[in-house]
């Protein structure tokens, strides 16, 4: 194990040194930071009871529906995180100059594994810790677990963030050693496509829409529990931490127990089968993947970028030349459009479940209420997506020019030209999206014109409130220093964008929806009233676009201007 | 063309730049001496416009670098000790961008971009992505958009940092050239003999201040006979 105690002494080191360059930050920054990431996680942890206390008051399935949402819950975790460690892991071991370093260096091939092992570990247990732990917590209130269950928690969060990460690095291993590091792009793709086929047939062929023409229990009992059994597979580790949680928040500690030591039992055994791998093909892998950076020809006369650049001849030199080169960056990046096509799978997903939600209700009163809902719905679904996607794609645009940026600075350009390329760009495709998800999905929801309009409207203005607090943010906020763009996203400016960017699509849904289900549904206000408060709320969310829009932007740029290189 | 009046350059408690005082005139090529952390390369980013002066001012071609930022950065180059380049462009299309950005006319910086890959023997790597290429070739293709748009001044940090003798020979012969057509050149490095070979002036920094500065043969008067410019150079910079 030569070389593990060097490498924990660094590590300790460096935590110490970025503890005390925390120390340095303001006060002030700090306490709002504490306070904002405080905030998050106990409203947070209070949404989840909410939601688990009120599937709970459900006549007669109550019960089993708070443990339905512990199966799906910890599922969906358990693939999500696997399949997110597969891309950190894979990162983290072959794509990492310090990998390069460290084998330079007297180290043996297991330490050096084992510690970015570790550090992927790390990475990806924030999801768990946000979202998994409030969630517990949740469960166990509402099922009134005993004491003791409290103190499992952190056992069941050291094992469930390292069971998935020790399964997505030994496929990462196998995948190196067996298909080699060029090809692994390619095969990405194809399992992708794989399991999208293979997820969308079963959809297709068993949960279709006629199932929800049945009352809710019949349904229920009959049909929802019989396809949500896909989660209770006894061979998949997400049902064992299920049944160990189920099972001891009712005091139950045997069962309890006995799942958890099969999780246990085979992180366990998957650590070896791990370690194993790393000793026989990590080195190997490593060096395969040194060679790997294409020799292909990009003839600059060839290619659809190329041969339709001529066509936007009407735009400014500058603006063409950084869209072009950002384009082909991006491209080029199968990193970055591979978790690009992620989001965009997930509103596929969520469009073709549209067409299932019934888009009118027998009884008239509730049918305009329920339109209501689903109109507003929808559009918070959409605007939540292009705040996601927003703070994950655009906040990193300037950081991503990195150590480049010297390019840019000594250019006769100015940085409040490249910002505003960058706005504009951004901003024409996050208006593409939003447009096409507003109008496709109202259209599938058989909404009446005037709120599709309205969603529209706001669909604009939303988009250009994000974009530019993205971008603006990202430029106050850069980090040089990072290339990976979820990394930067995971800072101090990324977090300030994601929750400006929640409370301003909060804000501006509920300052609509409220004047729109007083006039159309509990007829509480005049028709004057009703299109008095409709024009405020217009006028008001259009100063706060653009405060939230344009402000950002301003003192970005002005930060670039200023910065030295 | 160059003109650096009382410049100084602090970072928190360290001065970096002491009150610099120099001109340096169109066509001439200046090299600046040092030894590591004398200021060297933070007089070049002043110059460049990278770093903003504490004190003081500099100007490049009659233009204010802080005040009339974008007329001083059509007139020059900067060519760095490491070459940060875009990794996913291929070399040629990283010269193009940068032929648009000084807003060059289209065939001219095609045309110019063939004639510079093939002088450094490049052309057949052209259209592979920078990522392939190795630290001298990247190197190579920095100093060939340094040369692109023509510019007034060249500023270099440590040129030949990866660059195989073949290379070396072609850049000082490349550099030589343009001083003798009017562009003017200024250059820091480490290597002695480079800058007396190829060098109108010299001047030698040592902590943020100019210690010496002449032709080569006016600094070596001020030393004792038959002394090389490499002792005066030590005798200069030894610490107090």
């Amino acid at each position: 194990m030569e070389g593990l105690k060097g490498i924990a002494k660094a590590q300790i080191w460096i935590f110490k040194n970025h503890i005390w360059g925390i120390s340095k930050e303001p006060k002030l920054k700090i306490a709002f930071i504490s306070g904002i990431i405080i905030i998050f996680w106990f409203g947070a942890l209070a949404l989840l009871y909410k939601g688990l206390y009120f599937f709970s008051k459900f006549a007669i399935v109550g019960p089993a529906l708070v443990d339905e949402s512990i199966y799906l819950f910890f599922a969906a975790l358990f693939v999500m995180l696997t399949l997110s460690s597969f891309i950190i892991c894979y990162v983290t071991y072959y794509n990492s100059r310090e990998v390069d370093f460290l084998f330079s260096r007297p180290i043996s091939d297991t330490v050096i594994f084992f510690y970015r092992f570790l550090q992927s570990i790390m990475f990806s247990s924030w999801a768990f810790l946000f979202l998994g732990v409030p969630f517990l917590i949740a469960y166990a209130l509402v099922k009134h677990a005993p004491l003791w269950f409290y103190l499992l928690i952190p056992l069941y969060f050291v094992l469930f963030i390292i069971l998935p990460a020790a399964v997505a690095s030994i496929t990462v291993l196998i995948f190196i050693k067996f298909i080699g590091y060029r090809k692994i792009k390619n095969m990405l793709i194809i399992g992708t496509g794989i399991v999208v086929t293979f997820f969308y047939t079963y959809y297709m062929i068993n949960i279709r829409p006629d199932l929800f023409a049945k009352s809710e229990i019949d349904y229920f009992l009959n049909d929802l529990l019989h396809h949500l059994s896909i989660f209770k597979y006894p061979l998949f580790p997400g049902y064992w931490i299920a049944k160990s949680v189920i099972h001891s928040s009712m005091s139950d500690f045997s069962n309890g127990f006995f799942y958890f030591l099969v999780f246990a039992l085979t992180t366990v055994f998957c650590l070896q089968i791990n370690w194993i791998m790393a000793e026989r093909t990590f080195y190997s892998g490593w060096l395969s993947s040194r060679g790997g950076h294409t020799r292909k020809n990009f003839p600059a006369t060839r290619g659809v970028i190329n041969n339709t650049v001529k066509y936007f001849s009407f735009l400014p030199r500058l603006t063409t030349a950084m869209t072009i080169k950002d384009i082909k960056i991006f491209r080029r990046d199968p990193g970055q459009w591979f978790q690009f096509s992620i989001y965009f799978a997930i509103l596929a997903i969520y469009i073709l479940n549209l067409r299932n939600i019934p888009t009118s209700l027998n009884n008239v009163h509730y049918d305009m209420y329920w339109k209501i809902v689903i109109t507003f719905l929808n559009l918070s679904a959409t605007a939540l997506v292009l705040a996601g996607l927003t703070v994950r794609f655009l906040f990193p645009l300037m950081s991503l020019e990195g150590n480049k940026l010297w390019i840019l600075g000594l250019a006769p350009v100015t940085f409040r030209h490249i910002l505003f390329q960058k706005f504009i760009i951004s901003f024409l495709g996050i208006l593409f999206v939003s447009e096409f998800l507003m109008i496709s999905t109202n259209i599938m929801l058989n909404t009446k014109l005037s709120l599709m309009l309205i969603s529209c409207g706001l669909a604009v203005m939303i988009s250009l409130g994000l974009v530019g607090l993205s971008i603006g943010l990202g430029s106050i906020y850069p980090n040089f220093k990072e290339d990976n763009s979820a990394k930067i996203v995971s800072g101090f400016g990324g977090t300030l964008n994601f929750i400006i960017a929640l409370v301003y699509v909060i804000f501006t849904i509920i300052s609509f929806a409220v004047p729109i289900f007083s006039y159309e549904v509990h007829h509480t206000i005049s028709e004057q009233t009703f299109y008095l408060l409709i024009t405020a709320s217009g006028i008001i969310n259009m100063i706060v676009t653009v405060i939230i829009g344009v402000i950002p932007m301003i003192l970005g740029y002005k930060h670039l201007e200023n910065m030295e290189y | 063309m160059i003109e650096i009046q009382q410049l100084t350059k602090r970072f928190e408690n360290t001065i970096a730049v002491n009150k610099l005082d120099l001109i340096i005139p169109k066509g001439e090529f200046f090299s600046i001496l040092g030894p590591n952390g004398a200021g060297k390369t933070t007089t070049l980013k002043l110059v460049a416009g990278l770093l903003r002066p504490t004190e003081g001012k500099v100007s490049v071609g009659g233009y204010d670098v802080a005040e009339k930022t974008i007329h001083a950065k059509k007139l020059i180059s900067f060519i760095p000790d490491v070459p940060f380049v875009y990794e996913k462009l291929t070399g040629r299309e990283f010269l193009h961008f940068i032929g648009e950005l000084y807003e060059m006319n289209k065939s001219h910086y095609q045309k110019e971009t063939e004639q510079l890959l093939g002088l450094f023997h490049m052309t057949d790597y052209g259209d592979q992505l920078l990522e392939s290429y190795s630290h001298g070739m990247k190197q190579k293709v920095v100093i060939c958009s340094a040369l692109l748009h023509d510019p007034g001044v060249i500023l270099i940090d440590e040129p030949m940092v990866g660059l195989d003798p073949k290379s070396i020979r072609l850049v000082k012969d490349i550099l030589r050239e343009r001083a003798n057509q009017g562009t003017t050149i200024f250059m820091s490095t480490h290597t002695l003999d480079l800058a007396e070979e190829i060098s109108d002036r010299i001047g030698i920094i040592h902590n943020g201040k100019l210690v010496s500065l002449g032709t080569v043969d006016e600094i070596k008067r001020t030393a004792e006979e038959g002394q090389k410019l490499e002792d005066v150079f030590l005798k200069l910079t030894a610490e107090a």
